[in-house]
């Protein structure tokens, strides 16, 4: 029978005769809105599938959970017997019911199905992390095209420059083939011909005219890259000519190309390298956010892609630095970037977030610096981070400061809590030495340790902020009763990443850890035993899927021109999403309620 | 009075006594009945499936179900195939009409009856049932169009209500089931009785 949709999960995994032992064992109830579908005490003997109409999990006066069409309830509560929390209706609703017994069945004889009822939450992200990964990679990998893989550069001599001018040439340009000029024609001359003038006892002083192989093995720049990977594999050759209209504008080599299909990252860090000019360095921004979207429709979670976007932006805003201040400033200071930046969490550009510690033996004034981190901001704003609105920039007075100044703008911090002073020094924990002298970060920090072990009530205060937004479900439920006028959203920060993050650096701070990174800090704060170990994983695999989560919305809206934010539509997300957001956001509370203990926040 | 007088005449024309079943009223529960037949002329109409689903309080009991294939004297022309979706190959594997309407009876037992548009089904069933137990369908019947009725004339004196059933599914906002068949039907019809006991019709007395 047709009337049971075994389309959604966990259903979809059935097989025939599971299907047909579904279809024949569900029962239709309907309840009207208020009614009580499952009590506390109750011993819950049915799996309830919403067909439709709203459902929500209460604990006393708490919405928990809320379940819609397709979602089902309560997998604890079926294992377990019964559920601590009360299932009332919100909204006139229509439920399957599945009894216990036959999901008990279909847990002993089907694996999969099984996985969806018993996985921990840390493993019911990676199921769906799995899942994602299905289409959109393979699709990638076949229609990306040779334009996006940025060949290089080719560089040309003349037929009759001679074998050592070739050897020159490609050390001076760091490349393995040369293009080769001679009677209008083009051949290539690679590394590997050396090997052949070598064993034919040529001199160094022949003609490249006469060794060049002009029989070209090209490809176009709008064919697919798939297809220069296969004519290179059908050549048994290491790079292509890429043309565009007929004639030569890169070399495609292999490696590249492989890597583009593993992690083409490496592209950039060699362009980055290589840039000689800050204009230059504008595409190579650009490039970044390509491959952000490149790698996520490839399946890389966010936190992996975050920090390799802040590897690269290192080498961005290191380069950009380089190119700009004067080799004496580089060396007197140390160019920090803060916030989520420094967390190594920021994945799409936001806005700049930097600091520059200045050594206080500098031979440049002040005055000669700010000029300089001018220019730096400015250059930044080119490459798409635009400036910070609240002004947390070294091309600002309040953050280009010597190390002594510095110092004292630390202890003011600590000790004259104001609101501003809190959030400065919340995004300055998070700061990451990008270039210059690292040491000088570090001498900070260390006195921001000893001022915070003189201070204990700083942490009351610092901690405070985890408390500062709704719990993320109360929210959802909330959203509900705007629905049918607006458009239900739902703010990924302010509900789940800002607390776990924010928590964990006010942790990270008592604890005086090194780590910037959030996942790292959770990693060391579990192993240190301040956190315990279930929640630290399952707090890792939430703030993972938040952020994974925030990319992909940000990436959608980035698609149509929209700016990224933080703020999702609940109704817009799989059932399995779903499921899992609502998941987050539970791991998201037990994590305030264990902060709020840890740092005597009181019952707020 | 009537009509218990009216019953008691029925029972007496029983064929055979072991369809007094279908006179033992239960109260408690209701069966929502849908037939899917060759013509919508129920002079003649000849049944091509039944499907039919259980009641009990807020409960749809979907996993005691009744569905069956009729196979008519006459296969089914090109366009109701293409409503109820069932080729002439469905059919020739049906039953007999008589076999099916008795399996029936055996599964509605004293529970009353109800539908959409439940009078036509009746009078479509009764063309079988009369001759095999002597009498017409004896059970109480419910027309669930009509506790719709019911419900939006109160709202809205003297209106021009809308009765079609893709009407009273949005009203109600109640899905529509994956297949057009004489169960899904039943069981669609069902949840719309359902649906109409949270809304009933406030009455001056009882």
């Amino acid at each position: 029978m047709s009337h049971f949709d075994f389309r959604q999960p966990p259903f979809d995994v059935l097989t025939p005769y599971e299907r047909e032992l579904v279809a024949k064992a569900a029962d239709i109830v309907f309840f009207p809105a208020g009614a009580t579908v499952l009590e506390p005490t109750q011993t819950a003997e049915f799996l309830y599938v919403v067909i439709k109409g709203i459902v929500r999990e209460m604990a006393e006066e708490e919405t928990v959970a809320v379940f819609r069409h397709n979602d089902s309830f309560d997998t604890r509560a079926l294992i377990a017997g019964h559920s601590p929390h009360r299932f009332e209706v919100y909204e006139e609703a229509l439920l399957f019911t599945l009894p216990r017994s036959l999901i008990l069945q279909l847990i002993e004889s089907n694996a999969v199905f099984a996985a969806f009822f018993f996985q921990t939450v840390a493993e019911k992200f990676t199921a769906l992390a799995q899942q994602r990964t299905q289409n959109p990679e393979l699709q990638n990998l076949l229609t990306a095209r040779v334009r996006e893989v940025t060949a290089r550069a080719p560089v040309f001599l003349e037929g009759d420059a001679t074998v050592l001018h070739a050897a020159q040439a490609m050390k001076q340009h760091k490349v393995k083939s040369l293009l080769i000029r001679h009677n209008q024609e083009v051949g290539i001359f690679t590394v590997s011909d050396f090997r052949d003038v070598i064993l034919a006892g040529h001199g160094a002083d022949v003609p490249l005219a006469k060794l060049a192989h002009f029989s070209l093995i090209c490809c176009d720049i709008d064919d697919y890259l798939f297809n220069a990977l296969l004519t290179m594999t059908h050549h048994t050759v290491q790079r292509v000519v890429v043309t565009e209209q007929g004639k030569p504008v890169g070399v495609l080599e292999q490696i590249d190309l492989l890597s583009y299909f593993s992690n083409h990252s490496h592209l950039i860090a060699q362009q980055l390298e290589r840039t000689v000019s800050l204009p230059a360095l504008v595409p190579v921004a650009q490039q970044i956010d390509k491959l952000v979207h490149i790698l996520s429709g490839h399946g890389v979670k966010a936190p992996q892609l975050a920090k390799l976007v802040q590897t690269l932006n290192g080498q961005l805003f290191a380069r950009a630095w380089e190119l700009i201040a004067p080799p004496e400033l580089i060396a007197h200071s140390c160019l920090v970037v803060l916030g989520s930046e420094g967390r190594g969490e920021q994945i799409l550009k936001t806005d700049q977030d930097n600091a520059l510690i200045v050594a206080d033996d500098c031979p440049l004034t002040m005055a000669e610096i700010t000029q300089i981190t001018q220019h730096f901001s400015e250059a930044l704003d080119q490459f798409g981070y635009p400036p910070c609105p609240g002004g947390v920039m070294l091309s600002r007075e309040a953050w280009c400061k010597t190390v002594s100044a510095w110092q004292d703008t630390i202890y003011e911090w600590v000790n004259l809590p104001r609101e501003d002073s809190q959030m400065n020094l919340a995004i300055f924990t998070d700061a990451h030495a990008v270039a210059g002298d690292r040491s000088l970060l570090q001498q900070i920090k260390t006195s921001l340790s000893e001022h915070l072990d003189s201070s204990d009530m700083f942490f009351h205060h610092f901690a405070r902020a985890v408390l500062q937004f709704d719990t993320p479900l109360g929210l959802f439920g909330q959203l509900l009763s705007h629905e049918e006028n607006g458009v239900a959203t739902l703010d990924l920060k302010k509900g789940g990443i800002f607390p776990l993050v924010h928590g964990l650096r006010a942790l990270a701070l008592q604890y005086h850890l090194p780590e910037t990174n959030s996942f790292d800090r959770l990693t060391v704060l579990a192993q240190q035993g301040h956190i315990e170990s279930q929640l630290a994983q399952d707090c890792n695999e939430a703030l993972s899927f938040l952020l994974t989560l925030r990319l992909q919305q940000g990436l959608i809206a980035l698609g149509v021109g929209a700016p990224a934010s933080n703020l999702i539509e609940p109704k817009r997300l799989s059932t399995l999403e779903r499921d899992l957001l609502k998941e987050a956001f539970s791991v998201v509370k037990r994590f305030k309620s264990s902060i709020r203990h840890h740092f005597h926040l009181g019952g707020l | 009075m009537f009509k218990a007088l009216q019953q008691q005449w029925a029972k007496r024309k029983l064929r055979d006594p072991r369809w007094e079943i279908l006179f033992q009223a239960d109260d408690e529960e209701w069966v929502s009945v849908d037939c899917e037949t060759t013509s919508l002329n129920i002079a003649e109409a000849e049944i091509l499936s039944i499907g039919a689903v259980k009641v009990r309080g807020n409960r749809i009991l979907s996993s005691e179900s009744f569905y069956r294939v009729v196979k008519p004297s006459i296969n089914p022309d090109a366009a109701s195939v293409s409503i109820h979706g069932l080729r002439p190959l469905d059919v020739s594997q049906g039953i007999s009409c008589e076999q099916a309407v008795s399996e029936l009876l055996e599964f509605i037992g004293g529970r009353g009856l109800l539908g959409y548009y439940l009078e036509y089904d009746v009078a479509i069933l009764n063309k079988t049932v009369k001759p095999l137990i002597g009498c017409k369908l004896p059970q109480r019947q419910l027309e669930i169009s009509a506790l719709y009725y019911d419900w939006k004339i109160q709202q809205n004196v003297g209106a021009n209500i809308d009765l079609r059933l893709q009407t009273i599914l949005d009203e109600l906002h109640i899905p529509t089931l994956a297949r057009h068949d004489a169960l899904n039907d039943a069981i669609t019809a069902a949840m719309i009785y359902q649906a109409m006991q949270v809304r009933k019709p406030k009455r001056p007395f009882g």
